[in-house]
């Protein structure tokens, strides 16, 4: 246990000492992967908590009724026109309709009982929010590694993924995400952090600096959000001279 | 059972992209045969899996009928339903557009007959991948100066199919994976890299291509077929087949 807890105060504080003897060390991906499953399936387990009430109570009348009033007040902040014919009876009834289409559904029967169809929907989506981590983790690392090998990196695969794995360490904060008001401020923490211990991960996998190991992790999300600013402007562009043209 | 828990074995190291499962399968007498076995086993695991997932995400959801009655019920409470009302024809049309829609997703839904499917596909779509990417990857690699045999290089390609373990979190309803086609995509580049001895750079652009000369042929197969299945239609609705007033 308190070997445990040194590694981890070892990767938050980005200690080199703990980085290189993790990558010292025997089977370092496989290590790496666990340790990152571990986290997220520990990051994530409000998800499980949350959804497992959800599915149990289902779509309750006043989930209904809430959505039923934001709707109205959004109603009466932005007037929306309907079809031809429709007064704003129509819509809010039609509206009803849709709501209720929702209720009657969630509370259909199953062929298994409520309290075990909640239960294992809830281990399903909390599965799905600690696994879908590793989509990016790998997705990222592809293009990094690809950059980092082009500028002279030194890392062999197994180990670059083994060594970034541990950017879930500081994801573990994400625990409290179901706190109002400091969630989302955890989460952000979380995420800067985690990008420091990526960048730290590369830094020791490649044997970098640390300004190049900087530029080398970010480099593909500067490229990303390059492409997104050129497609937005481009796009912005075109409607801008549509709309003239219409004028 | 020793020849199954040695593949798992395998397959388990080989997902952490260590060099030494590929190399010691491309080093065994029947490294192609061996790589059938392995292949086969995970297939009819993933198969058996992806099957339990489907009868409890079966088990865990409303009857489809249910859903659909539950729905036309509140449609026909909807102010437009009064408009259309007053058109029968549109009604009978709209009706008959519904219950084709409905049909579909009785195909689509997962349904305990519908996944006894997935033991006869899941093995077929990992075998055809596996042979088909196999040999276009041997044959650029050989391009590219490798110096393996094919022999070798359908034995480590089927070790690249190892990040299909991660099916077996499906065992659960509403799992979605991220992350395999990328894992997969390094598992073939190591695969490819301890078969031929070749370096980064060539093993990556066996890797890529073999990928792309696979897209593009499906690509053209597709367009073929689409040609040839237009140009049917086109005949039979010409040549009188049908009656073109139906349509």
């Amino acid at each position: 246990m308190q070997t445990a807890f040194d590694f981890i105060r070892g990767v938050v504080t980005l200690d080199e000492q703990t980085y290189r003897d993790f990558l010292a060390s025997e089977n370092v991906m496989k290590r790496g992967f666990l340790i990152f499953l571990a986290c997220f399936f520990i990051a994530t387990f409000p998800v499980f908590g949350q959804t497992l009430i959800r599915n149990y109570q289902g779509f309750t009348a006043e989930d209904a009724l809430a959505i039923k009033d934001q709707y109205q007040s959004m109603l009466q902040m932005f007037p929306i026109s309907g079809a031809e014919g429709m007064s704003p009876e129509d819509m809010m009834g039609d509206f009803n309709a849709g709501i209720n289409i929702g209720v009657e559904i969630s509370n259909l029967p199953t062929p298994l009982p409520r309290p075990i169809m909640a239960f294992l929907q809830a281990v399903g989506t909390w599965i799905s929010a600690a696994i879908g981590n590793i989509g990016t983790w790998l997705g990222y690392g592809v293009i990094v590694l690809l950059f980092a090998k082009l500028a002279g990196g030194r890392g062999i695969l197994n180990l670059f993924f083994g060594l970034t794995a541990l950017v879930a360490v500081p994801n573990l904060l994400q625990i409290f995400s179901f706190l109002p008001f400091l969630g989302p401020v955890l989460i952000f923490v979380a995420f800067l952090w985690g990008a420091a211990v990526y960048i730290r991960a590369v830094q020791i996998s490649q044997e970098f600096s640390g300004g190049k190991a900087v530029v080398i992790s970010l480099l593909p999300l500067l490229i990303v959000l390059l492409i997104t600013a050129c497609t937005a402007s481009a796009a912005i562009g075109s409607l801008a001279s549509l709309i003239s043209q219409a004028q | 059972m020793q020849t199954i828990s040695e593949s798992f074995g395998i397959l388990w190291e080989a997902l952490f992209l260590q060099p030494q499962p590929y190399a010691a399968i491309r080093d065994r007498k029947n490294p192609a045969g061996k790589g059938f076995v392995i292949l086969i086993i995970l297939a009819l695991t993933v198969a058996l899996v992806s099957y339990i997932g489907t009868l409890l995400t079966w088990a865990t959801s409303p009857d489809l009928n249910a859903i659909q009655e539950t729905v036309l019920k509140h449609l026909q409470t909807m102010s437009w339903w009064e408009m259309m009302s007053a058109q029968p024809q549109a009604q009978v049309v709209w009706l008959q557009i519904w219950d084709s829609v409905w049909q579909v997703m009785r195909l689509l839904i997962p349904s305990p007959t519908s996944g006894l499917m997935g033991f006869i596909l899941t093995p077929l779509n990992l075998l055809i991948t596996w042979i088909v990417f196999g040999l276009v990857a041997h044959v650029m690699a050989k391009i590219f100066g490798g110096k393996g045999q094919l022999n070798q290089t359908l034995g480590t390609t089927a070790l690249a199919a190892a990040p299909q373990l991660l099916t077996l979190f499906t065992v659960f309803p509403l799992v979605s994976l991220a992350g395999i086609g990328v894992w997969t995509m390094l598992a073939r580049y190591m695969a490819i890299r301890v078969t031929h001895n070749l370096s980064w750079g060539r093993a990556l652009w066996v890797t890529l291509l073999s990928m792309l000369v696979i897209f593009l042929l499906l690509v053209v197969m597709f367009g073929v077929g689409a040609a040839v299945f237009s140009s049917m239609l086109s005949a039979a609705i010409s040549g009188g087949f049908f009656d073109a007033n139906s349509f």
